[in-house]
């Protein structure tokens, strides 16, 4: 399949945090035949694993990104059959009026519903004034009755943001959940690569779950794995008009993030590698990553990790923006960091 | 089961003291166990043996408190909480130390003006707990620093509804000892933990599945409620609708399976249920869920208002049928 094409597969499935399968499903049916062995663990993420070709399998890798988005549960029915929402993940009120959403209803059934506004008409001075907050947000479920809502949608139920299909333009790509279907192509791809090229460790390639509220699905699949380097692919915010501080650039390549938590080994090697077969490569530096990776850092004795993103313009909207140049160097720069693992790390215990 | 209730919830134990209400539950649910054992940490783990898949089910033993940081010259005793209290529910209540003493809390204020602000904004530095000692050598004979305390209220039964302290979460002790109390029978291997200091981190839960491994897990705790006047809008919960199946709440999503293991419970066995979406809030299913490989975890809520204060009122109701709901999902023979 096309990368467009499967990525547009890939973002227009709902994935909701904690409500993977339908994206998993996806993932699965493109990697099942790329991939040694996988399975879904206990929380939900997929772990695929690529066993050595040369035979030297002298460590283990996990790449991880995650196939999970933000979105809502609903969170009261109001008379009328207005929904009221709760948030999954990190969703800013000021973006949902007049947003179309899916409703899909722990029977299996999909709804379309529209986050309403209150007409300019009939707002007040003070309501003119003020910002929407989620105590104001509410959804009208489309064609059906107050009785047909709660006989078909329950508190609980998962709704996401439906956001038009994908569009490409020049390199750039647009759409919802690029956070992190992105890196689910990204990891996609790269299990395509390793199976046309000899490699010495074995690869473990997650797609995790709920990384949105705090990363137990790469948490649980790290302690599984107990990999000696883990990498976190994800996206992080791009350079954006107005905004004065240094961000990095759409198209200037992938993101290596830089901080106590990310191993100078790990990132060392990294630039050397980028350097060596001429991927462009931006530098990050943050606390705390804000990636599967914090999680990954703390598992077991304590895993090695480095972090590589995307930029990503827009971050949390419907209209995320990223150049697939740097989709293409990441995986480019993962594909050559895997081949030379076993040299690397002949070299770090001279 | 009132008369287990009353017990529980009286019992005075904040997080990081559970002597004494472990000592409580365990007179009580002993002869319903095969086997228990204190952990490292304190967490009591009791087990009913069984043949098929291993479940745990937690309730966490602790409740919140305060601990004392200073006595002054005059013997007034400043504090800090031991988890989630509002010092406003403090003011002018009567509070309880570990020693048995007993004692109110006053706030500061030198002029009529400053106490009007200070009651507008009662924080932990504006207010004292006084045990009518006149100086620190006689509060010190009562009283220590690092000593905990808390409230001190009786079990009120009004009418369907219950109120006491420490609803959070002894109610949920009452179920989990009550549940195998009447669990006369099951085809799994039942575990069930009372864990400790819930309040300041979920810790018991963070360590008490690890070395059980169990292939799901249920805690037992209070939710939120949406139903007096002026409530939470978005919060579509009603006490005497039913336990509550959590779906999500600040530290969680429920695992699908357990969620819809026990929906489906519930409906098979006519018990009345509700679904919960809580917009705050964790509990020990947080930390039980993403245990090694990580564990499917679902949580039974019981509804509950006025949570961490002395007087959390639970629907009796509810508690019946948490106690029905959970007996009938551990006698499901599992996959």
């Amino acid at each position: 399949m096309e990368d467009i094409e499967l990525l547009d597969k890939l973002t227009s499935t709902p994935g909701v945090s904690g409500s993977e399968e339908k994206v998993a499903d996806v993932i699965i049916e493109e990697i099942k035949g790329l991939c040694d062995e996988y399975h879904t663990t206990p929380l939900g993420s997929v772990i695929a694993l690529k066993k050595s070709t040369s035979g030297r399998a002298k460590g283990k890798i996990e790449i991880s990104a995650h196939m999970d988005e933000i979105g809502f549960v609903v969170a009261k029915i109001e008379e009328g059959g207005y929904l009221r929402l709760a948030t999954v993940g990190g969703v800013d009120p000021k973006i949902l009026s007049s947003q179309e959403v899916t409703i899909i209803s722990h029977t299996g059934r999909e709804y379309k519903g529209v986050i309403g506004a209150l007409a300019p008409h009939l707002q007040t001075e003070k309501e003119r004034k003020e910002q929407p907050s989620h105590d104001t947000v509410f959804v009208d479920v489309i064609g059906l009755s107050e009785d047909e809502v709660r006989a078909n949608i329950r508190v609980g139920d998962t709704v996401t943001m439906h956001a038009p299909i994908l569009r490409l333009m020049k390199n750039r790509i647009v759409g919802k959940s690029l956070d992190d279907r992105i890196c689910v192509l990204a990891n996609i791809k790269l299990l395509r690569e390793l199976n046309k090229m000899i490699f010495d460790w074995d690869v473990y390639v997650v797609f995790s779950s709920q990384e949105e509220i705090g990363s137990p699905g790469a948490r649980t699949a790290t302690y599984e794995i107990e990999p000696d380097v883990g990498i976190a692919i994800d996206v992080t915010i791009g350079d954006i008009h107005g905004v004065k501080e240094k961000l990095p650039k759409l198209g200037k390549g992938p993101v290596l993030g830089l901080g106590p938590t990310c191993s100078p080994k790990i990132a060392g090697d990294i630039k050397k590698i980028a350097k060596e077969i001429n991927v462009p490569l931006q530098l990050e530096a943050s606390v705390r990553t804000g990636t599967d990776a914090d999680s990954m850092f703390l598992v077991g004795k304590g895993v090695p990790i480095a972090v590589l993103s995307i930029p990503l313009r827009h971050m949390h909207t419907t209209v995320e923006l990223i150049d697939m140049d740097d989709v293409n160097n990441l995986v480019r720069l993962l594909v050559e960091y895997i081949k030379q693992l076993d040299k690397t790390y002949e070299e770090a215990f001279l | 089961m009132k008369e287990l209730i009353k017990k529980l919830t009286e019992t005075f134990s904040p997080s990081g003291r559970e002597e004494k209400i472990r000592e409580v539950i365990l007179e009580e649910i002993k002869p319903y166990v095969d086997e228990y054992e204190v952990d490292k940490l304190g967490n009591l783990i009791v087990h009913k043996k069984g043949n098929g898949k291993k479940i745990l089910l937690d309730a966490h033993m602790d409740e919140v408190g305060f601990v004392v940081t200073y006595i002054d010259d005059k013997g007034f005793i400043r504090i800090e909480p031991v988890g989630g209290v509002n010092p406003a529910n403090l003011l002018y209540k009567r509070v309880q130390f570990e020693s048995g003493a007993v004692g109110t809390v006053g706030i500061e204020g030198e002029t009529v003006k400053q106490l009007q602000e200070n009651y507008k904004n009662i924080t932990f530095d504006n207010i004292y707990v006084d045990i009518g000692a006149k100086s620190r050598e006689e509060a010190e004979k009562r009283v220590k620093r690092g000593m905990f305390g808390g409230y001190t209220t009786n079990l009120e039964v009004l009418g369907d509804r219950l109120m006491a302290k420490s609803m959070d979460d002894r109610i949920g002790c009452a179920v989990v000892i009550q549940t195998l109390k009447e669990l006369d029978s099951s085809p799994n291997d039942v575990y069930a933990v009372f864990a400790i200091q819930e309040e300041v981190g979920l810790i018991g839960a963070t360590v008490s599945a690890f070395g059980i491994e169990p292939d799901m897990g249920i805690a037992v705790d209070v939710t939120g409620w949406g139903d007096t006047p002026k409530g939470m809008k978005r919060l579509a919960i009603t006490l005497g609708d039913g336990p509550a199946i959590k779906v999500k709440d600040r530290y969680m999503i429920a695992s699908k399976s357990v969620v819809d293991l026990l929906v489906k419970t519930a409906e098979e066995n006519e018990i009345p249920y509700q679904m919960e979406v809580l917009l705050y809030g964790g509990t020990d299913g947080a930390m039980i869920q993403k245990t090694k490989k990580g564990i499917p975890t679902g949580v039974v809520s019981i509804p509950c208002r006025y949570v961490h204060t002395q007087s959390e009122i639970v629907d009796y109701n509810d508690v019946l049928n948490a106690v029905k709901l959970l007996k009938f999902t551990l006698k499901k023979e599992m996959k």
